[in-house]
């Protein structure tokens, strides 16, 4: 998997989101780090993005919040979407995955295997 | 680990740094919204509070941290969300303040150490450039090889066009050095040039040699991507300027950056992102020290940040000023200051440029990198000796003391070589003034070829040339110029009465044997003294009886 792969992410914690885009650059990610939900909807209508990568629990909009706003823009609709989250419950997962996200990505993460984490993931959508 | 890896964990680091800075002040919110909690029944900004503490922690290195936010996170939302009555206000309470109890320590899973290394007196080594030569006249083309190859160029000679583009197919070289008039046409060196680098992978750089110095014909050099263009006879001294410059070999010892920041975080930060860049740093977190660290540390730039407890940044930027030897210093402010007058009046009083927080890695490497070079550009001009472009006496001398004072600190060792050029009056009465700094160019721009990146070399006197070898021991250095020697006395510098050949002696002298600068100096010198008294063209320690 070598072409660049374009990534919507929004993430309120600008600590985390420099780890995120420390672990991502030069991985053959280009990252679109937004502060929330909102923004990330703002910028949203001009980007295609090949993957969509919420943190679950924003003030505003929350994760699942922003994946609903994001799948009602047409050019969204089927652009799969990534949840991170301090996992609480084991049921969550299954919760996130009935939304229709691609998969949940657990909190406090690896930096250094978060690339290969995402991959791992996008791989599925490839394998139809 | 890889460079990137590396450059991830120092920025990981001090990222963790800054997570462990601001965590007594996440737990300040904590607490509050636990007590506002208590009195509104909202839980919404506790819970989120805590849930986000959970999912950071663990990632800056603090895991216990991270699992205890995460209980009490299922705590709140069983009491809050399941209106679980089994959970008490005491739970919650206790386990808010054991948060804080845990913080103390500190991380228990640190990001990796990155692990500085540490470069012990290399063998000075040249990859042997591959250089392609295309001239037609004979003698021209074995006089410049010959000349090349004592500077450790490999060159392989062609005298026609056809030859030259089979070789290339096979092999491309480093540089290209083509006559321009060929006997294939007044522009066949340009033309197959151009046809070469179009055609080749990668980019050969090109050199142009031309007998006929007109505007056509320097057009022509430009026009195939010539990197330089040189008439006949051929300065050999300018060929091998240019070769320099071509294969970017130029020797720059890295820039010294002094941060004055009162964060020591963000310094580490700063220090660290220009580390990487292959600068050295030194950081004050107190700008009162600033006058005892400039004449150890010699800054090609002073990073400042304005806004300091005891003084801002452009007062000490006014103190720097009156002294006479920092008038042309960079001195660049960084701060979050946004408006344009307060910059501007920053700048008015000494500063160069005024850098706004938060400010991106290359973005600060570039601006820092490029103030630097200019400095010591500028500086170079005014300090280097015209002739070589070595440093001068006075100051190798101030070099010298920086070195010993830089080996003390690190506990390092240092070689101070004397190195004289034998019976060069003689040369100069045989062969006439102009043959003599051909000699002394030759022997300094050998220096510069074999020396390390770091070490100094200065013309010392008229035929005299000192070094400053930093972190290399007495047999170390003995190696080293005594290879140097033997390649020296190899090359033959023409002259119409016949080809000569020049030898030199060489003292040396190490750091700590000899602590005090002038002690280390005489050492040298009369090491020296007797390397030339045992009968020359040898390299004697000062250690050696």
């Amino acid at each position: 998997m070598s072409e660049m792969l374009t990534v919507l992410y929004a993430e309120d914690e600008a600590d985390i989101r420099a780890v995120a885009e420390l672990a991502l650059e030069d991985e053959g990610f280009e990252l679109i780090a937004c502060a929330s939900g909102q923004e990330a909807l703002d910028r949203a209508a001009t980007l295609a993005p090949d993957l969509i990568l919420l943190d679950v629990m924003m003030p505003g909009m929350d994760g699942p919040t922003t994946m609903r706003a994001l799948r009602a823009l047409p050019h969204l609709a089927d652009t799969p979407v990534i949840f991170m989250t301090a996992k609480v419950q084991p049921n969550e997962v299954a919760m996130y995955s009935s939304l229709g996200a691609l998969g949940v990505i657990s909190k406090p993460f690896d930096p250094m295997g978060l690339a290969e984490e995402i991959r791992t993931l996008m791989e599925r959508v490839n394998d139809g | 680990m890889t460079a990137r890896k590396k450059s991830i964990a120092a920025k990981l680091q001090a990222l963790q740094q800054r997570f462990i800075t601001e965590l007594p002040a996440r737990l300040d919110d904590i607490d509050q919204a636990w007590q506002a909690c208590q009195q509104t029944e909202s839980s919404d900004l506790l819970h989120r509070l805590v849930h986000s503490l959970a999912g950071s922690a663990g990632t800056f290195g603090c895991t216990r941290l991270g699992e205890r936010s995460r209980e009490l996170e299922l705590l709140i939302q069983q009491r809050y969300v399941s209106a679980d009555a089994s959970v008490t206000d005491m739970t919650i309470e206790q386990r808010v303040h054991e948060l804080r109890d845990i913080a103390v320590q500190g991380p228990d899973n640190p990001v990796r150490e990155v692990h500085k290394e540490t470069v012990i007196a290399p063998p000075a080594t040249n990859k042997q450039a591959l250089i392609y030569l295309l001239e037609d006249d004979a003698h021209l083309a074995t006089e410049t090889a010959e000349q090349l190859k004592h500077f450790d160029y490999r060159v392989v000679t062609f005298n026609d066009v056809d030859a030259l583009q089979t070789v290339v197919a096979q092999q491309v070289p480093d540089v290209l050095l083509a006559d321009i008039h060929l006997p294939e046409g007044a522009d066949a060196g340009p033309r197959v040039a151009a046809k070469l680098r179009k055609g080749a992978a990668q980019d050969i750089p090109v050199i142009f040699i031309s007998g006929h110095d007109d505007w056509q014909d320097r057009l022509n050099a430009v026009r195939a991507g010539g990197q330089a263009y040189l008439s006949k006879p051929v300065n050999f001294s300018l060929l091998l300027d240019e070769l320099d410059s071509v294969l970017g070999k130029e020797q720059v010892s890295p820039y010294r950056i002094l941060i004055v920041d009162d964060t020591p975080l963000l310094a580490e930060h700063y220090a660290d992102v220009l580390q990487d860049a292959g600068m050295q740093t030194e950081i004050l977190n107190d700008p009162v020290k600033i006058l005892d660290v400039m004449p150890v540390f010699h800054p090609d730039l002073v990073l400042m940040d304005i806004y300091m407890p005891d003084c801002t940044g452009v007062e000490a930027a006014q103190v720097i000023r009156q002294h006479p030897a920092y008038t042309n210093l960079p001195i660049v402010y960084l701060s979050t200051e946004k408006g344009l007058d307060q910059q501007l009046a920053a700048l008015r009083v000494g500063g160069d440029d005024f850098l706004q927080k938060p400010i991106g890695d290359a973005h600060l490497v570039a601006a820092v990198l490029f103030r630097a070079r200019r400095f010591r550009e500028l500086t170079a001009l005014m300090n280097r000796d015209s002739l070589t472009g070595l440093l001068n006496h006075i100051n190798l001398k101030q070099a010298l003391e920086r070195e010993i004072a830089q080996a003390q600190r690190r506990h390092s060792s240092l070689s101070f070589v004397m190195l004289d050029i034998d019976q060069f009056k003689s040369v100069n009465d045989s062969y006439g003034h102009p043959v003599g700094d051909r000699v002394i160019k030759s022997l300094a721009r050998l220096l510069g070829q074999r020396l390390r990146k770091g070490d100094i070399a200065a013309r010392y006197g008229g035929e005299e040339f000192a070094l400053v070898l930093p972190d290399t021991e007495a047999d170390a250095a003995r190696r080293l110029i005594d290879d140097l020697r033997q390649q020296f006395a190899q090359i033959s510098f023409a002259h119409d009465s016949g080809d000569f050949n020049s030898t030199f002696s060489a003292g040396i002298a190490s750091f700590p044997a000899h602590v005090e600068m002038n002690d280390l100096i005489a050492a040298a010198d009369s090491a020296l003294y007797q390397a030339k008294h045992s009968g020359r063209n040898r390299v004697q320690l000062d250690s050696d009886d």
